[in-house]
């Protein structure tokens, strides 16, 4: 199971694969999106399921590359921001203007699944678990469910986070403080 | 640079970040990314538009050469006149809705820079983040960065009614901006005024000053309350209080819902076996609450929810063939009336559906959302009669809205007839209900 969705620096898309990508071509373009839909798919996953739009995740993929697609001309392939931060950046943005909608309220029937499946212990203690996570990611703020989710899941370090929710370092520090914390309590009150 | 975790205190043990494994892309996702993004390129049809601006003459555009010339290396442009709604998509940077009587064109650069003309009518944009967009009106321009908002040029006969004290106007007409989400920024030659969301601002040439407040002067006055009644805004305040009241309420309400959904006892049975007097509650509130099979998302049945419901295989044959037609006829019937909403048959057949339900929401009428709510929580509570022919009857959005909110009971009644009643109650309150389950409340009309 994937800890970290970060492609370790030498697994990036190669450099002339992302020039043709830059430039339109429909094969680099492919290419691009399919190296880069796993962690895509699980930063939305982790924003979304928690909150009860797991419906959602593969539209919310789809919005995140069309919007890479078509930002991807402007990229500084030279630049500071890695290509795997900036695709993550975005799709924590469409994640977070999704979960400010007031939008309809559905439960997640794979969090369901994952308690109900008993057959073998280790599943079972492993369904729990998730559905323990999946419920206290789902208490947290959106902003700060996106902070941990940049961070735990996604390796990005606090200049990163700061850039892709722009806000300042000092703020994501707390606020990913604030988060273990709060993840921790809700964790230990459902093992009780 | 990545900082060392060891130096930020204890992370969270990895066994428990892992049990939460993310969803996987599905087989030929990157091929329908890449079909829309085609699409979305090529959503302004040359030839018809080209049509449509020499036939409307007299309306404020940019020249015909530009109407003439489409998307040509990195250069997109493009016009429409609506005759009705119609979709147009800017470059790859914002959607446009026109209204029909709308006339507008477009130049987005190779930096992704846009420039909208807008010479009639009234347009909704979605504009996304990245580089200028502004829009040209006859009397005033739009800048933005990236938002949701509304432009209604209005022309002058309704003019006079909105802004009450011209006589005898050499204008040709005023611009009303109601801003939904982000900012923008209201120009003209006599001044600017900055909107934030929720906000309405109006301007018009021969006024001494852009109509909608200035920050400062909004600071000074009540925030609900842009603009006053010494600069004829009457109709604009009105609109203004009604769309802030009914976003506060609904906001109020949504909450109250969120909370109740999370309670534990009690609620278990809410989503499909609700009592009368609950039903009685929600209608009072225009509260609905629904489950369904998640067939807007998946037309087969999950291997690992079959399971769940039952041991036989013969039995989950069943249970699978019968979601399926389902499935099938909850996706014609969202086709049909997203192309009876949008127009747009070639999207019909590469969006989701659960797109195009989002769509056929974001396109209905003002306070219909609110309307449709209210008449089905009160159906169902008994307080109203449904009509006669309900899947013929009313907009596209109410007819999706009955739709959803009886799929449940279809596919309850559809395995009765092959299981048996009994049967098909104990599956459906396996989960306590089908697997989407889904509630809203947008709140009820300002009229009621």
């Amino acid at each position: 199971m994937e800890m970290s969705a970060r492609l370790p620096v030498g697994e990036e898309l190669p450099d002339d694969v992302l020039r043709r990508a830059k430039a339109g071509v429909r094969d680099a373009c492919e290419a691009l999106i399919v190296r880069y839909e796993g962690p895509v798919f699980a930063v939305l996953s982790r924003m979304l399921i928690p909150k009860g739009r797991a419906g959602l995740v593969a539209d919310l993929a789809q919005e995140t590359f069309l919007r890479v697609l078509r930002g991807l001309p402007r990229f500084a392939a030279e630049g500071p921001a890695r290509l795997s931060t900036w695709i993550l950046t975005i799709a924590t943005r469409v994640a977070l203007d999704e979960l400010r909608r007031a939008r309809l309220v559905t439960e997640d029937i794979e969090a369901v699944h994952a308690i109900s499946d008993h057959s073998g212990e280790r599943r079972a203690e492993e369904g729990a678990m998730r559905a323990a996570i999946v419920r206290a990611l789902g208490t947290l703020e959106p902003i700060h469910q996106a902070v941990l989710v940049l961070r735990e899941y996604h390796d990005l370090d606090y200049a990163e986070i700061a850039d892709a929710l722009q806000i300042d370092v000092g703020t994501v520090k707390s606020r990913l403080a604030r988060a273990r914390q709060a993840l921790r309590h809700v964790l230990e009150e459902s093992r009780r | 640079m990545s900082e060392k975790r060891s130096h930020e205190g204890a992370g969270l043990p990895p066994k428990v970040l892992c049990a939460f494994a993310p969803l996987s892309p599905p087989p030929g996702f990157a091929q329908s990314v890449l079909a829309a993004h085609a699409a979305a390129a090529t959503a302004v049809a040359p030839g018809r538009t080209r049509a449509r601006v020499v036939v409307m003459a007299g309306l404020v555009l940019i020249g015909a050469a530009a109407a003439l010339s489409f998307a040509v290396g990195s250069e997109v442009r493009g016009a429409t006149v609506a005759a009705q709604r119609t979709t147009v998509a800017i470059g790859g940077r914002a959607t446009a809705v026109a209204e029909p009587g709308s006339a507008l064109s477009f130049v987005v650069g190779r930096r992704g820079d846009a420039e909208v003309r807008q010479g009639a009518g009234e347009v909704f944009y979605r504009v996304e983040r990245g580089g200028a967009f502004v829009v040209h009106t006859p009397v005033a321009r739009v800048e933005v960065t990236g938002t949701c908002f509304r432009v209604e040029v209005l022309p002058m006969v309704k003019r006079a009614h909105v802004i009450g004290a011209v006589v005898g106007a050499a204008a040709t007409a005023a611009v009303l901006v109601t801003v939904y989400e982000g900012k923008v920024r209201l120009a003209n030659g006599s001044g600017a005024v900055v909107l934030g969301a929720g906000e309405s601002g109006s301007a018009s040439s021969g006024s001494p000053t852009v109509v909608a407040a200035s920050n400062a002067e909004r600071q000074r006055r009540s925030p609900a309350s842009p603009v006053t009644d010494a600069e004829g805004g009457e109709e604009l305040r009105a609109r203004y209080h009604a769309q802030t009241q009914a976003l506060a309420e609904a906001r109020r309400r949504l909450a109250e819902v969120e909370d109740k959904a999370n309670a534990k006892a009690g609620d278990d049975k809410l989503w499909f076996h609700p009592s009368k007097e609950e039903l009685v509650r929600r209608a009072r509130d225009c509260t609905l609450r629904w489950d369904m099979p998640a067939v807007l998302w998946h037309r087969q049945l999950p291997a690992r929810l079959a399971r769940s419901y039952t041991d036989s295989e013969e039995e989950r044959s069943i249970i699978a063939e019968t979601r399926e037609r389902l499935a099938d006829r909850v996706g014609a019937t969202v086709r049909r009336l997203y192309v009876e909403t949008t127009g747009d048959e070639r999207s019909s057949h590469m969006l989701s559906l659960s797109a195009m339900t989002e769509e056929i929401r974001q396109k209905g009428l003002e306070g219909e959302e609110q309307r449709v709510y209210q008449r089905l929580s009160a159906e169902r509570a008994g307080l109203a009669a449904p009509p006669g022919d309900a899947t013929n009857q009313g907009s596209p959005y109410e007819r999706l809205m009955r739709l959803l909110t009886t799929a449940g009971d279809d596919y309850e009644r559809d395995l009765a007839n092959q299981l048996g009643p009994a049967r098909a109650r104990a599956l459906r309150e396996k989960h306590n209900g089908w697997e989407n389950k889904s509630g809203n409340s947008p709140g009820c009309p300002a009229n009621r």
